[in-house]
């Protein structure tokens, strides 16, 4: 009987202590020790110089867009969608409404805004002066778009080589704050991008040239809608009506959308050539934890700068050297100057060397010039007070504080028992929730307590201790991340730390002055368009809308053209023209509704069909010459024989007047 | 005195004190000019040379005769005592202007070489010239060129009458450049300003930001949103009570009462 007793006593201690490894597995498991990659993959680049390229002075080379608020009336959509559709894995249902899920939603637009601050530095650094901007956005709601972000200055309306949309991202999901999940805390940031610049840049995939992975399909979307939406705006003479909103909050936005064979490329040089879209992996970027930990007192070294924001950098000076500028601008100057000159806007198609068009155009572009020195300076400003201000300094405080928690929590990973294990997830729950105590949080604790009664009181002291630290850290993330709209309001306030006389109002007034400089000082041409001139196309109709050099009502001569046909099917072209069909040099982009990536074709026209050498280029393979005869694709084509299509108007170049 | 008499008035001048400077002189004679007006002379020497092409140079010089140019020798103030013969006398006005584009044009680099010497020995004195004044001056005198060669036989040829056309259009050139230049001056200062007001500062960031969100418009729009979206139970049987009452006013404000 005894003995019975014996057995089943060890019986059971030895499925206790099974059941003890087994529960120590699971959590240790789940408490990670919170790695990143040191370098960003695009940190074996190789730098190299600006390439000098003519360009507009109207035109700036890249525009930096980034999440910089979120209006009180979105949050609620916002925080929602960031569980829905969350990046790295799926968030159980129960997260979703937690106070974490929401502040970790915050931070994501204020870190967004202190680490594109580094991206604009950079850039700046590099690039010519007054080329680079930058363009906060707020994220906002109403019935028509939904959730949806728009920008607070008017740097989007400067024509720009390339556009960069930048913001970081965190895991919504506590919990998953040590494991493999993406995050931005402490030394861990994980970058997302979208880079994007004309159409006719890379015709056949609509100018997206780079993109995480995850923003991939909603970016492309984004940019079909954008297209369709100012093709529409053109042949009803409309005002185009197009979503800006960042990449990032359109990914946010969708809802169970399809996935796309889209053709991708990886960041390596091998595959530059082919016309599809960069992909820039999802990458958890670990900073240097010595300079993170000095940061508050000396932020002279900036770690994201080594990690990941040289190597970008890098790879955008590549992208820049590789396009064409005036190609890349031609549509975004034509969009400006029809802002305020419509009637120039009208003949800039043409690209005129008449000299009354060459002068206007020069006044005109001079105008837009201006505007985008007084952005550059706005831009620099912001810098000033998101990154050397006040809110830099807070911003680098909790950086480095989280830091040090990470630390203590790598550290109490390593021990590998159960009691640290658990203490290390009541950790990861208190750094964004301590101040006002969850739900979360207090299980958390709970947690905690309980393995400081299985043993060990080190661990429960150190989680005390370091939650101490966090409830100072939490009151600046409550500073910056305050659900409520007039909390932000105060924030913004606190940022701008001004007390000069306002002496001028802003960029709304500037641009009067400016306008009413313009208008006092505008000519008339001796160049115009007819208002309806029809564009046609052999396998279209002639149905189209045409830009430029007219007779008797159809195109004749250089211009735009487009059509659209009721099935959605477009064609659209540059170039000359001759009764109304595309004859002569020009580019031409025919893009099939349902189908992914448009077919470019740039060389030689006859009867609105490619003749003689042109260069083709369909999305997902490299662009090839060809030779054709009437539309008919004949064999290779001579590289000597091809026309190029040409956006430089000789008539922006300005000729010095003194000797 | 009309415009066109003004700039003949000006131009003849000019050719006449230019044509001082026949073979042996040019450059050489202007140096002993006082370094502004020198700097000044030569500036509109090139402006009014700009887009002379060679043929209507070619065309428009005098035929030689007895070995030499007749505007090499037979060009010089004395010709011009009055301003009516200055009117009048087309050919010599012709010929002057002959020999001013072909001195501009075979001493060009030599000039540039001179502006940029006077320019850097003098830098206060040239930054004070006023190059609006003179490209004032250069455009009279061109358009009075072209008004010239337009009158004479010469623009009846269609090759010169093209090449008089370029001619005219780059002085249209020359003058929208002038006034690019005082709008861009203005345009800069105006700009200036404007960075002036950002000073370092976010003032227009926070402008920005107040006029485009902090707006009552704005939370109006999102108050009418929250209240049809965020319905009360009772928001139907209001909704229809008021659309009740609106219907009654109606039908009250558009019936006419009955006549008894």
């Amino acid at each position: 009987m005894r003995s019975t007793f014996v057995i089943q006593a060890n019986t059971v201690r030895l499925l206790f202590m099974i059941l003890l490894a087994v529960a120590v597995g699971i959590i240790s498991g789940c408490a990670g020790t919170a790695k990143g990659k040191d370098t960003s993959t695009f940190s074996s680049r190789k730098t190299e110089e600006v390439s000098k390229q003519e360009t507009s002075d109207a035109s700036a080379l890249v525009v930096i867009r980034y999440p910089a608020m979120i209006h009180a009336n979105a949050e609620n959509l916002y925080v929602s969608s960031f569980a829905i559709n969350a990046i790295g894995g799926a968030v159980p249902y129960a997260v979703h409404g937690n106070r974490q899920t929401s502040r970790i939603a915050q931070s994501i637009i204020e870190k967004s805004s202190y680490y594109a601050m580094s991206l604009y530095r950079e850039l700046k650094n590099i690039l010519p002066e007054g080329s680079v901007l930058l363009s906060p956005h707020i994220v906002d709601w109403n019935k028509e778009r939904s959730l949806h972000s728009r920008p607070i200055l008017g740097s989007e309306q400067i024509p720009s080589v390339l556009t960069i949309d930048f913001n970081i991202y965190s895991f919504p999901d506590v919990d998953e704050l040590m494991n493999t999940s993406p995050v931005t805390f402490g030394d861990l940031v994980t970058p997302l991008i979208v880079v994007k610049s004309s159409r006719w840049v890379q015709p056949s995939l609509g100018g997206l040239l780079v993109s995480s992975s995850p923003l991939v399909n909603s970016a492309w979307r984004q940019i079909r809608d954008e297209a369709e939406s100012s093709f529409k705006a053109r042949l009803d003479d409309s005002r185009p009506d197009h979503d800006s909103s960042l990449g990032f909050v359109s990914f946010l936005r969708e809802r169970d959308e399809a996935s796309l064979a889209l053709p991708l490329k990886g960041t390596g040089n091998g595959s530059q050539q082919v016309a599809a879209i960069e992909q820039y992996s999802l990458e958890k970027i670990q900073m240097n934890g010595t300079v993170i930990s000095t940061l508050p007192d000396d932020f002279s070294v900036d770690p994201f700068v080594q990690s990941f924001v040289k190597g970008a950098s890098t790879r955008i000076v590549e992208i820049l050297n590789s396009i064409d500028h005036e190609k890349a601008t031609f549509f975004a100057r034509q969009a400006a100057l029809a802002r305020f000159d419509p009637e120039l806007a009208k003949v800039f198609f043409i690209q005129s060397g008449d000299e009354s068009v060459r002068a206007r155009l020069q006044l005109a572009e001079a105008l837009v010039g201006a505007e985008r020195e007084f952005l550059a300076a706005q831009s620099d400003s912001i810098y000033d007070g998101t990154y050397s201000g006040n809110y830099g300094s807070k911003m680098r405080k909790i950086i480095a504080a989280e830091y040090r928690m990470l630390e203590e929590r790598r550290q109490l990973a390593h021990k590998q028992n159960i009691a640290t294990a658990v203490a290390v997830v009541a950790l990861a729950g208190s750094v964004y929730g301590a101040v006002a105590t969850t739900a979360a949080s207090s299980a958390a604790v709970v947690a905690a307590s309980g393995a400081a009664l299985a043993g060990s009181g080190w661990a429960l002291h150190k989680s005390l201790e370091t939650k101490t630290e966090s409830k100072e850290v939490n009151r600046y993330f409550l500073a910056r991340m305050a659900p409520a709209f007039d909390r932000q309001m105060s924030v913004q306030m606190e940022w701008l730390e001004s007390k000069e006389v306002i002496t001028a109002r802003g960029f709304a007034e500037f641009r009067n002055k400016t306008l009413s400089l313009y208008q006092s000082r505008v000519r008339s041409m001796q160049v115009s368009v007819d208002q309806q001139c029809r564009f046609k196309h052999p396998g279209f109709g002639d149905a189209g809308r045409w830009y430029g050099v007219c007779d008797n009502g159809v195109a004749t001569g250089r211009g735009y053209g487009l059509i659209m046909n009721g099935r959605g099917d477009t064609v659209e072209f540059i170039g000359d023209t001759q009764k109304g069909l595309a004859s002569g040099s020009g580019g031409m982009i025919i893009q099939r509704s349902g189908q992914i990536g448009a077919t470019y074709y740039e060389g030689g026209f006859k009867n609105g069909l490619p003749d003689g050498v042109v260069r083709v280029e369909s999305a997902g393979q490299p662009p090839r010459l060809r030779q054709y005869k009437t539309g008919s694709d004949v064999g290779k084509g001579n590289a000597a024989g091809l026309t190029s299509l040409s956006f430089t108007s000789s008539s922006t170049v300005l000729r010095p007047l003194t000797p | 005195m009309t415009l066109w008499l003004k700039s003949l008035l000006i131009a003849c001048l000019l050719l006449t004190s230019l044509s001082s400077l026949s073979a042996g002189t040019k450059i050489e004679e202007i140096r002993s000019l006082p370094p502004g007006e020198q700097y000044r002379q030569l500036s509109l020497i090139l402006l009014i040379s700009g887009g002379a092409d060679p043929a209507l140079l070619e065309s428009i010089t005098p035929r030689e005769t007895s070995g030499q140019n007749k505007a090499d020798s037979g060009f010089s103030p004395d010709d011009y005592k009055t301003p009516l013969i200055r009117i009048v006398d087309q050919e010599s006005m012709l010929s002057g202007a002959a020999f001013l584009l072909r001195f501009a044009q075979e001493s060009h680099d030599e000039i540039q070489t001179r502006l940029a010497a006077i320019n850097s020995d003098n830098p206060v004195l040239i930054s004070m010239v006023d190059m609006s004044a003179i490209t004032e001056d250069a455009i009279i005198i061109r358009n009075a060129i072209a008004d010239a060669i337009g009158y004479s036989n010469l623009a009846n040829d269609e090759d010169v009458a093209d090449h008089l056309q370029d001619y005219r259009t780059q002085t249209i050139r020359v003058r929208n450049v002038m006034e690019y230049e005082l709008f861009d001056e203005e345009l800069e200062r105006l700009t200036d300003e404007a960075i002036l007001s950002v000073g370092g500062k976010l003032d227009a960031y926070q402008r920005m930001f107040e006029e485009e969100v902090d707006t009552k418009e704005f939370d109006r729009q999102f108050d009418a949103a929250a209240y049809i979206y965020n319905r009360t139970e009772k928001f139907d049987e209001k909704a229809g009570k008021l659309t009740e009452e609106i219907m009654k006013n109606v039908v009250l404000s558009q019936s006419k009462p009955n006549k008894p």
